[in-house]
């Protein structure tokens, strides 16, 4: 049983369950609201602006989670004015923002030294680097998803459900939109840390799509996907410890292979039906 | 001075390894702009940036499997990627791209740890994923060729029918239009466009490329022919100035081509929203 | 009917989607010249009925139509936003006789330009379709139609929510192609304009309720076998519900991304 308990010896090894753990729970719960209102590309735009965002910061000296919540506000905004115009859809603009965004951000990320392994960590997510102020940060980021689904939960499901009806029922939409897209930036900026930018996607797609084929009610979904969210997070990083594989990937294909598990699951029982 | 920058663009293309990234990448200009505009109007930017992501995986396992081979492995990663997105997202419940997004998610993951557990490659992983100047050989300049010459026959010969699927699929199939082949066609094309730019621009920008230049294209013509030639001159204008700028600054090309191509869109946006209000759309 | 060859004949065709039976035991035939409306309720398998003349649903049963078949689609279908103008839809009528890979000559385009002439959209040949209202639209896909020189025309509800005016040249030239013993068959669920226009309505709800004349269909008896609650008595002349707000859900699945 040594190997259950090894890993926790090490402080390293405890801060990155612990970051695992809370982005874990709060990517796939908040993850839930991405799936349902189609908005993947947008997760994945806004994941990889995140990085232009991130190093303007760093080049001006500002603090780097303003520059991404910064970048992912003007992603949002961008794709709001250009898919305005009928000549583009959401998906085109998208297409447009994310190169746009990533090229710049690598492109000077390539102009500061030892940009390599730079690189390689915003790509991938350093999640054996994290230190205190990261598990602070993503507590923080917790409790303000937490709070935000308690108090508000059941306004922004009404609003990924039924916009008409939520509208009808004079609901500020747009205060809820933005309510959802500053906390999901939140949770992205938490598990830039963890997983790194070109993974974001698949912690807060992959445990809501599986949660999605488990449950048929919203909350019981919710709590799934924050469930499996944090089983993937650990369950990497014992696969991670124990092998040459680094932590992000470890978590993303673990989460791929819950994915995996659950829809061939669903497809074998209806064949046997 | 702008002779000064066109004499410095110039010189940038002096040494052979540089040329070659010039030729390879004018002649992708072709392709990434005619299947572009496709991807453009019938908004497959999703899906195309799935496509090229998805081959990473394969380009790392055929570098360090020699018998297979970066190219066999990027093109059957890019199958698996393009079978795989279109057979689960018929499932109405996952709808929005988010089985592409996870797909692509985790191809990329697998990529990293096949790089770094099974085969530790001499290639930087961000040549892989963003291109590299000094990496394109000539066997790449001759695929491009290759491709780009069947696209302008596929294109040219389907034209039409791509037109009216992409307009009107419902009228489009008992004219004759055969658009169930049509879009089959324009999947495998985007396949192959994705694996034959990989050299230049990297799996994880080279979607930028076939979107970019068209969407700009989009802004300036109101016409889907002229269209497809306008992106492709776009798309070759900015290959060329981001080889150069790449050179320049020592940054993976990829990313200085799509920074390149992004800012040129943001001028054609800007020159759309002020001139004269005749023809909007 | 007089010995002629039908121009529509529909034998014992049934649709089904999964295990949900949409279209039961259809069979009629239409002559040629004739101007045909399909009725019923929503649901009732109208558009289903021409996706299968079409050839593009699997069906059991029989199906014969003079070829060359011309389609006129909803303009929900179609995706407004494409860089086309109107000459451009309407010469893309032309491309099934040309060969898909022919580019159209000059004197198509001047074709194309006199058949917009006939649905009054001649002024706005070079506009981009987007920028077009919907009768405006409407009458450029029949223009379209109209290039196609079909024997058949199929239009799925070609006069709802289209302004006065197109209605009425669209129905002129509706009217001309019958003269010209082409056979049209529009679907519709505006009950009063099928009385004025058509020569004979087939009444559907998954089965073929009733085939005739206005007379014939026009009764209570009928339309509430068709109708069933939503039939409506007033004067003494029946009327049935139709509900114009099933072009909504057509709408709203734009722009998926």
């Amino acid at each position: 049983m040594e190997w259950l308990t090894d890993p926790w010896s090490s402080g390293i090894m405890r801060r990155a369950f612990a970051e695992a753990i809370m982005m874990g729970a709060v990517t796939g719960a908040l993850g839930c609201f991405v799936l349902l209102r189609g908005l993947a590309f947008l997760g994945e735009s806004v994941a990889h602006t995140l990085i232009l965002g991130v190093v303007v910061a760093f080049l001006l000296g500002g603090p780097v989670a303003l520059g991404a919540v910064g970048a992912a506000a003007l992603t949002v905004a961008l794709s709001s004015a250009l898919t305005a115009d009928q000549r583009f859809s959401v998906d085109v603009s998208m297409g447009v923002l994310l190169p746009t965004f990533f090229g710049l951000g690598v492109t000077l990320i390539a102009l500061s030294e030892g940009y390599r392994s730079k690189l390689e960590g915003t790509l991938f997510g350093a999640i054996f680097a994290v230190t205190n102020l990261d598990l602070v940060l993503a507590a923080a980021a917790a409790v303000l998803a937490g709070a935000t689904l308690l108090f508000a939960g059941k306004e922004l499901a009404l609003v990924t459900f039924d916009r008409s009806m939520a509208q009808a029922m004079g609901y500020r939409m747009r205060l809820l939109d933005l309510l959802l897209f500053g906390v999901v930036t939140v949770a992205a900026v938490v598990a830039l840390r963890a997983v790194g930018n070109v993974l974001l996607t698949a912690m807060l797609l992959g445990p809501a799509l599986s949660a999605r084929l488990l449950t048929r009610t919203f909350w019981p979904m919710v709590a799934s996907a924050a469930a499996l969210g944090t089983l993937a997070g650990v369950l990497g990083l014992y696969w991670s410890w124990s092998s040459d594989v680094g932590g992000g990937p470890a978590i993303v294909l673990v989460v791929a292979g819950l994915f995996a598990v659950v829809a061939g699951g669903r497809a074998g029982a209806t064949l046997v039906r | 001075m702008s002779l000064t920058i066109v004499s410095g663009m110039l010189d940038a293309f002096d040494p052979p390894f540089m040329q070659r990234a010039l030729i390879a990448g004018l002649l992708l200009a072709v392709p990434l702009g005619l299947i572009g505009t496709w991807v453009m109007l019938r908004s497959l930017a999703f899906f195309s940036h799935a496509v090229g992501v998805g081959t990473f995986p394969g380009v790392v396992v055929g570098l360090g499997v020699p018998a297979i081979g970066p190219v066999v492995g990027a093109l059957a990663a890019a199958g698996v990627l393009t079978g795989a997105v279109v057979g689960l997202e018929r499932d109405e419940r996952v709808r929005g791209g988010a089985v592409t997004g996870l797909a692509l998610s985790t191809a990329m993951a697998l990529g990293a740890v096949l790089l770094t557990t099974t085969f530790g490659l001499a290639t930087p992983v961000e040549a892989i994923l963003f291109g590299s100047l000094l990496a394109i050989a000539d066997a790449d300049v001759i695929r491009s060729a290759v491709v780009a010459l069947v696209t302008v026959v596929v294109v040219g010969l389907c034209a039409q029918r791509l037109q009216s699927a992409t307009f009107d699929r419902s009228w489009s199939g008992p004219a004759g239009a055969r658009p169930r082949a049509v879009e089959a066609v324009l999947l495998g094309l985007i396949a192959g466009t994705v694996v034959v730019a990989l050299p230049v621009v990297g799996s994880l920008l080279v979607s930028g490329l076939l979107v970019l230049p068209a969407a700009t294209a989009r802004l300036l013509i109101t016409d889907v022919f002229p269209m497809l030639a306008v992106s492709v001159g776009l798309c070759a204008a900015e290959v060329v100035l981001g080889l150069a700028v790449a050179r320049e600054l020592d940054a993976p090309p990829g990313a200085v081509i799509c920074a390149a191509a992004g800012l040129v869109f943001a001028a054609a946006v800007l020159f759309d929203r002020v001139r004269p209000r005749g023809r909007a759309t | 009917m007089s010995g002629s060859v039908a121009a529509i004949a529909v034998e014992r065709l049934s649709v089904a989607f999964g295990d949900r039976l949409v279209l039961e035991d259809v069979s009629f035939t239409v002559s040629p010249g004739a101007l045909v409306g399909v009725l019923g309720p929503n649901g009732a398998g109208k558009t289903t009925l021409l996706r299968a003349l079409l050839g593009e649903v699997t069906a059991d049963g029989r199906l014969t139509l003079a070829a060359p078949v011309a389609y006129v689609p909803q303009v929900s279908d179609v995706q407004a936003a494409f860089p086309i103008d109107a000459q451009g839809v309407v010469v893309m009528g032309l491309y099934p006789r040309l060969g898909w890979w022919r580019r159209p000559s000059r004197d198509d385009r001047r074709r194309a330009l006199a058949l917009l002439d006939q649905v009054g959209m001649a002024d706005r040949a070079r506009s981009p379709f987007g920028e077009l209202s919907g009768g405006q639209r409407q009458r450029v896909l029949l223009a379209r139609a109209l290039a196609q020189e079909g024997r058949v025309m199929l239009l799925d509800e070609p006069l709802s929510g289209v302004d006065t005016r197109s209605r009425a040249l669209m129905l002129e030239v509706l009217r001309q192609q019958c003269a010209e013993d082409r056979t049209v068959l529009m679907t519709t669920h505006d009950l009063a304009e099928a009385a004025r226009v058509c020569d004979r309505m087939l009444l559907l709800n998954r089965r073929l309720i009733a085939a005739g004349t206005t007379q014939e269909i026009f009764t209570e008896e009928v339309l509430r076998r068709a109708y069933g609650a939503d039939v409506l008595m007033l004067d003494g002349r029946v009327g049935a519900l139709d509900d114009p707000h099933h072009h909504t859900t057509t709408e709203r699945r734009r722009w998926n991304g």
